[in-house]
């Protein structure tokens, strides 16, 4: 058999970037096996490298002619494209943030290199999947590795629970989203590609049967847990006080990232029929995340408690762009979910700093830290004030992007709250900030005062320095550059047929919406 | 010619180099205070200088204008956002070039004044400093080519003017001078910031024509009801009130006396309250069209002109009678172009420039004299009870004060003569009444004029008499709120008989005459002060010719002012003379001979005599409704502020932490729970999608 | 021939039965078995559907094989953190795991 020829068939071509994430993971994992405790100096390196080769593969499918790959189950569209690439970052910001803490817990770094990439492998072929196996496949290979990644620190009994927690709440959610995929194959006659059960369900009739509603619900169901949208959202809280930080970062930015891809993918290919009922649902979900996000995390003591529900709150902005339906609100999307990206890494990767230091996660722990470590108080007060939208920060052209193109596609009563919410966002963050900055050297909290000096040259401090830098100047200055950004999210949405014409059935529709609204204002004269 | 032209592209040195000059000293002050304040001589040359350079070229742009050569624009594109533009730049026209020689040589000779008036004052080098500022934003008004442009040099001007007036910032009189000087102006600022805007949203321009036109247009086609636009062009009338010290907002003008004598000379005579006037001229195709706004002018003016005569009558203290005289002055500027005479009322303020700057420089002459004789105390060395007799002392200063004198009260060939005539001429073909009321002025004009003139340098020198020193300080302590006589109990009272003994604080008994570099100035103006009147005489009206409003052609103004009359022109000058002799005489009689007694007068018309010595009581009007009412109103505000704005934000923030902290209670870490929580939203979706 | 609704009806029945299973079991172990009569709930869907509508390509047949594979993985996975949470916690108690809360 002609291997080369296959290939060529599948357009294996397709996964090179998937394929390089393998082939680093297999080397890291034998490296591993053979070199023993000394691998952990080199195999970190390795795999951001091969992390790296694999947004360079990336770069290079941008605009392939044919996306369609393996008899039509991966698509690697632009739209793909972007949100492995955002998955692939977030990996590759988090490893070198992860090498120190993993080392001074005691157990083995690179197999928590394996898992993690693992788990990258899983959410970049989500964001391409375009078949109902392989979705429900990567699906599952993204979470089980959370799952283990979660409770990595097996002496510690949070992260045990934490992983438990997530394991059942996942499992759980994956049924019922498994129960709609199975009840979408059979109300489209055994189609499994999202396309051909689209086309079927066209021909089929032109109204949508009760159980396409079902369909649709269950499979909400499974997304809005791994977005962690309210109600689908309690397990957030817990496992991200559980976990070891480092894989936090990682669930917080490339999870929910994966998340969202599969959503966009599958609503608007498959569900088309019932576009209305998803709206609306989803529109539910984005008030009650945005509300109920933002309220909780003021009461919140713990850091990365807070931090959970202000990523339960951010997915709730994120949604509007979901819901709105245009091309600037898909592309809204993609842009606040790169900067997001860094903001959150870079807030993570300060709270890595500041545990390992004082083996705390207290946010009244945090008191007087700017007399102490003047680097770290930089790092999350910028990181936090972009997560709450301060201009000239990243954050807030993400939120006023996503805000501008709600309100222009009529979206009013939801950035209506998204802007309430996001004042009270503002609240908790300066909290935080008030707390490191301002506090008088007398009232410095116990864990600062024995702040132990900063040792620099331990293994694994200096690739944390360097992860906290580079999310740091990626925050401040990608607003006031945000150009290439913008530019990058924009055209990742009109390189997309699948989208195009998703949009403009929208605009369709939005317009014969007000010609009706005209038509029965007119009437009664 | 090329090296003309060439000179109307770097007209915009003209009001950046003092610029230059006052951002360098300014500079050298803050940075390196120590060693600026000690390099007093350079800094003044180097200002001075500077003035100069611009005098030159300013007098280059005037003789090119005077050959005809036509109005030079020049814009930049400042700001635009679609449709909306704003263009700043500079344009030099007749008015503009005269204003700018006025300007320019004012301010050199005032400047080089202050070598001689402040050369013992520690804040030389930052008065030289703020002169120049001052000088550059005034330069810069008079070239500015749209409103939008006039408006920013005039809150610059006022500024400088708040910067000189509070320039011994530690007395509290001139703190208070200041800060009155700037709330009153920012009144009149604030009218004319909200005129500006009204009538740009009228007419869509900043330009001064293009109001004029479309204002025009909008009335006629009746866009916009005549009421309305005069009410918008009254508004942009409240900026010269305020500026140029008119009833009602004229009260800052007396207390600007707290600053020193040039700046006194500078802003408050010769420029910057002739800024309001100046817009005026400006904003004459606005104004010209609307009958109503051009009677309001001409009444302000009329009456503001009445009541500075009025009340420099009593004046005691020489700089507050000055002042005074220039708000009177001021208000018949103000009526002039009330009436309509455009030409008249800039030849007026051509004049009264030289005439009052000389006039201010010479009293400060007076000051520095008295000084040496009473010590540094402004309520002795200001006050003319207790000079006399100068002329002997200091003649120079005499013999130009008189010639001030002289142009003021309109006796020809003086300056003054020629054109508060044309004033008169103009206004009584527009409103006998308004003749009137300036015919009577002019002649309570004269009579103050010698009254100060008599007592400050005929008759006996009084100021070595103890007594009046004992009268004159128990009066500044009773002013400053001191109870005194018989049975008081403050101890400043036993201090004054002993002070009235001591030697201490002055130096000679008899006053010198003032050094070159002050008398210099008082005969540079004593020139104009004679002959500028000459250009703008009824039957060779070269000034007119020069200076006419904006859009009307100069053949008909040479075809209307060719038919010179001579008999008019007898009975409206011979009629001004004579009222202003009678009020020569009547000074005379009570200053000089003594025939008439001055207190026995002020007995029989008691209270007039007291309104007028105090000021009409606006003061004291303005402190109870403005001041006591706003604190009041402040407090009532505050009240609601604290009470029900800070109680609703505090409402809502409270509701949110309480909500959350409630909310928080959902995640009881029971994983079953978090189950039963997603299979019952999947159920509730359903059921809810299903239905809807 | 037996009707597909009565597979449908039987699956959706099972998957119920999971459910409560999931939200009520007192023992993690209870739980994890929950979730896996859940999961072959849907296979059966998926093996009726297939069976019924689309016999020729055994589409459906092909995916239950996958989420058995899976669903082995879950439950392996899960059963290597109870394990690692009974070291920890001496128990296997729902209601005992609540460290982490409100």
């Amino acid at each position: 058999m002609d291997f080369s020829a296959l290939a060529a068939q599948l357009n294996a071509g397709a996964i090179l970037p998937e394929g390089i994430v393998i082939i680093t993971l297999i080397t890291v994992l034998v490296g591993d096996l053979i070199g023993g405790r000394a691998s952990s100096r080199w195999t970190p390196y390795l795999a951001i490298a091969g992390l790296f080769a694999a947004i360079v593969a990336l770069v290079y499918q941008w605009d392939t002619a044919n996306p369609i790959a393996f008899l039509g189950g991966f698509n690697s569209d632009a739209l793909s494209v972007v949100f492995r690439g955002i998955i692939v970052l977030s990996a590759m910001i988090t490893v070198p943030m992860s090498i120190r803490y993993v080392e001074q817990s005691g157990t083995s770094l690179a197999e928590f290199i394996v898992i993690l990439m693992t788990a990258t492998l899983g959410g970049m072929v989500l964001s391409g999947a375009d078949e109902l196996v392989t979705i429900f496949v990567a699906l599952e290979t993204l979470s089980i590795s959370s799952y283990l990644l979660t409770g990595y620190m097996k002496r510690d009994p949070r992260s045990n629970e934490a992983a438990l927690k997530y394991l059942l709440i996942g499992a759980a959610s994956s049924a019922i989203f498994l129960y709609g995929v199975s009840l979408l194959y059979g109300l489209s006659g055994g189609q499994t590609r999202l396309s051909a059960i689209a086309a079927q369900l066209a021909a089929d009739s032109s109204d949508a049967p009760i159980g396409l509603v079902v369909a649709l619900v269950f499979v909400i169901a499974g997304i809005a847990f791994k977005i962690a949208a309210v109600p689908f959202h309690q397990w957030t809280p817990d496992v991200y006080e559980g976990s070891p930080t480092p894989v936090v970062a990682f669930l917080s930015v490339g999870s929910k990232a994966a998340g969202f891809a599969l959503a966009i993918r599958l609503l608007v290919s498959v569900f088309p029929l019932v576009s209305e009922q998803w709206h609306f649902v989803f529109t539910a979900l984005a008030i009650l995340s945005m509300v109920l996000g933002n309220v909780v995390a003021l009461a919140q003591t713990s850091m990365k408690r807070l931090l959970a529900y202000s990523s339960i709150a951010q997915a709730g902005f994120v949604m509007i762009g979901l819901i709105v339906g245009t091309e600037a609100g898909y592309a809204s999307m993609v842009f606040y979910l790169l900067v997001y990206l860094f903001m959150n890494l870079g807030g993570f990767t300060c709270v890595i700093l500041f545990s390992l230091r004082t083996g705390t996660d207290q946010i009244s722990e945090y008191s007087g830290l700017y007399q102490k470590d003047p680097l770290l108080t930089l790092g999350l007060s910028i990181c936090l004030l972009s997560l709450g939208g301060i201009p000239p920060l990243a954050g807030f052209f993400g939120k006023l992007y996503i805000f501008w193109a709600g309100w222009q596609a009529g979206a009013y009563g939801l950035v209506l709250v998204g802007l309430i919410t996001s004042v009270i966002s503002i609240y908790y963050y300066i909290r935080v900030i008030k707390m490191m900055v301002v506090k008088e050297p007398q009232e410095m909290s116990d864990s600062v005062k024995n702040y132990p000096p900063m040792r620099w040259n331990l293994p694994g401090m200096r690739p944390l320095q360097v992860s906290l830098v580079v999310a740091l100047v990626a925050t401040s200055l990608a607003g006031i550059l945000s150009n290439p950004l913008f530019t990058l999210a924009n055209d990742s949405i009109t390189h997309t047929p699948l989208l195009k014409a998703a949009i403009a059935e929208q605009a369709a529709a939005m317009v014969s919406h007000t010609e009706t609204v005209e038509t029965i204002a007119i009437a009664p004269q | 010619m090329e090296s003309i032209e060439a000179i109307y592209e770097y007209a915009w040195l003209v009001p950046v180099l003092p610029l230059v000059g006052a951002a360098i000293v300014g500079t050298g002050l803050i940075s390196y205070s120590q060693t600026t304040s000690t390099l007093r001589r350079p800094a003044a040359v180097f200002i001075v200088s500077l003035t100069g350079a611009a005098m030159v070229l300013s007098f280059l742009l005037f003789f090119s204008q005077v050959q005809g050569h036509e109005t030079y624009t020049r814009m930049i594109e400042w700001a635009s956002a679609g449709d909306f533009r704003i263009t700043m730049g500079y344009t030099i026209d007749h008015l503009a070039s005269l204003m700018l020689v006025i300007v320019t040589t004012v301010a050199f000779l005032v400047m080089v004044y202050t070598d001689g008036y402040m050369a013992h004052d520690p804040g030389y080098v930052r008065f030289y400093s703020y002169l120049s500022l001052f000088s550059s934003s005034m330069l810069g008004l008079v070239i500015s080519p749209n409103l939008l442009q006039v408006y920013v040099f005039w809150e610059l001007v006022g500024m400088c003017s708040y910067l000189l007036i509070g320039f011994w910032y530690g007395r509290k009189p001139a703190a208070d001078a200041c800060q009155k000087a700037f709330v009153t102006n920012r009144v009149g600022d604030f009218g004319l910031l909200l005129g500006m805007l009204a009538l740009f949203w009228a007419t869509g321009s900043f330009e001064f024509e293009v109001m004029g036109d479309r204002l025009t247009e909008l009335v006629t086609t009746g866009g916009l009801t005549t009421g309305l636009a005069a009410i918008f062009a009254i508004l942009v009338f409240l900026g010269p009130v305020a500026k140029s010290a008119q009833f009602p907002l004229h009260v800052w003008l007396p207390d600007a006396m707290e600053g020193p004598t040039p700046i006194s000379a500078l802003i408050h005579a010769a420029t910057m309250v002739a800024a309001g006037v100046f817009l005026v001229a400006r904003m004459f195709p606005v104004f010209e069209q609307l009958p109503t706004v051009m009677t309001v002018v001409a009444w302000t003016g009329a009456f503001t002109a009445f009541m500075g005569a009025s009340i420099a009558i009593t004046q005691n203290d020489i700089k507050k009678g000055l002042a005074y005289s220039t708000m009177s002055q001021l208000g018949y500027m103000v009526m002039a172009m009330g009436v309509g005479a455009y030409g008249a009322g800039l030849f007026h303020l051509m004049t009264h420039a030289y005439f009052k700057a000389m006039l201010f420089l010479g009293s400060g002459s007076v000051i520095h004299g008295m000084e040496e004789v009473v010590g540094h105390n402004p309520a002795l060395a200001q006050d003319m009870r207790l000079m006399g007799g100068l002329r002997k002392y200091m003649p120079i200063t005499a013999t130009t004060f008189l010639i001030g004198t002289l142009a003021i009260c309109g006796i020809p060939p003086f300056a003054g003569f020629w054109s508060k005539d044309e004033i008169l001429g103009s206004t009584f073909e527009v409103s006998p009444v308004l003749w009137a009321v300036g015919w009577l002025t002019a002649g309570i004009t004269a009579f103050y004029m010698f009254r100060m003139y008599f007592s400050t340098f005929e008759g006996e020198f009084r100021g070595t008499n103890k007594e009046i020193q004992i009268q004159l300080k128990r009066e500044q302590l009773m002013a400053m709120g001191a109870s005194l006589g018989p049975g008081a109990m403050n101890s400043k009272e036993l201090t004054l008989d002993a002070e009235a003994h001591d030697d201490h604080g002055h130096h000679s008994e008899v006053p010198h005459e003032s050094p070159i570099a002050m008398t210099f100035p008082l005969m540079a103006l004593a020139v104009p002060s004679v002959l500028i009147g000459l250009l703008g005489t009824p039957f060779a009206n070269y000034f007119e010719a020069f200076i006419h409003p904006p859009g009307e052609a100069v053949e008909a103004l040479a075809e209307a002012g060719g038919a010179f009359d001579w008999s008019e022109f007898l009975i409206m000058g011979g009629s001004s003379v004579g009222i202003g002799l009678i009020g020569i005489t009547l000074a005379v009689m009570m200053y000089r001979t003594r025939q008439l007694d001055p207190s026995a007068i002020a007995d029989r018309i008691k209270p007039l005599y007291q309104l007028s010595k105090n000021k009409w009581y606006i003061d004291e009007i303005y402190d109870v409704v403005f001041v006591q009412g706003s604190r009041k109103l402040a407090k009532q505000v505050l009240e609601i502020d604290v009470r029900i704005v800070d109680g609703l934000v505090n409402l809502a923030g409270f509701v949110t932490l309480v909500s959350g902290e409630g909310l928080k209670y959902l995640e009881n870490g029971r994983a079953q729970f978090y189950a039963l929580i997603v299979f019952g939203a999947v159920l509730g979706l359903v059921l809810l999608s299903g239905i809807t | 021939m037996i009707q597909l609704e009565y597979f449908l009806l039987l699956a959706a029945a099972l998957f119920c039965i999971g459910i409560y299973g999931l939200v009520t079991s007192r023992n993690v172990i209870r739980v994890l078995m929950s979730i896996e009569l859940m999961l072959n709930a849907v296979n059966l869907n998926l093996m009726a559907f297939s069976n019924y509508l689309d016999p020729a390509s055994a589409t459906g047949q092909v995916f239950t094989v996958f989420v058995i594979t899976i669903a082995a993985a879950e439950a392996s996975v899960g059963l290597a953190i109870v394990l690692s949470i009974y070291r920890n916690r001496d128990t296997v108690d729902m209601e005992q795991f609540n460290l982490l809360k409100w």
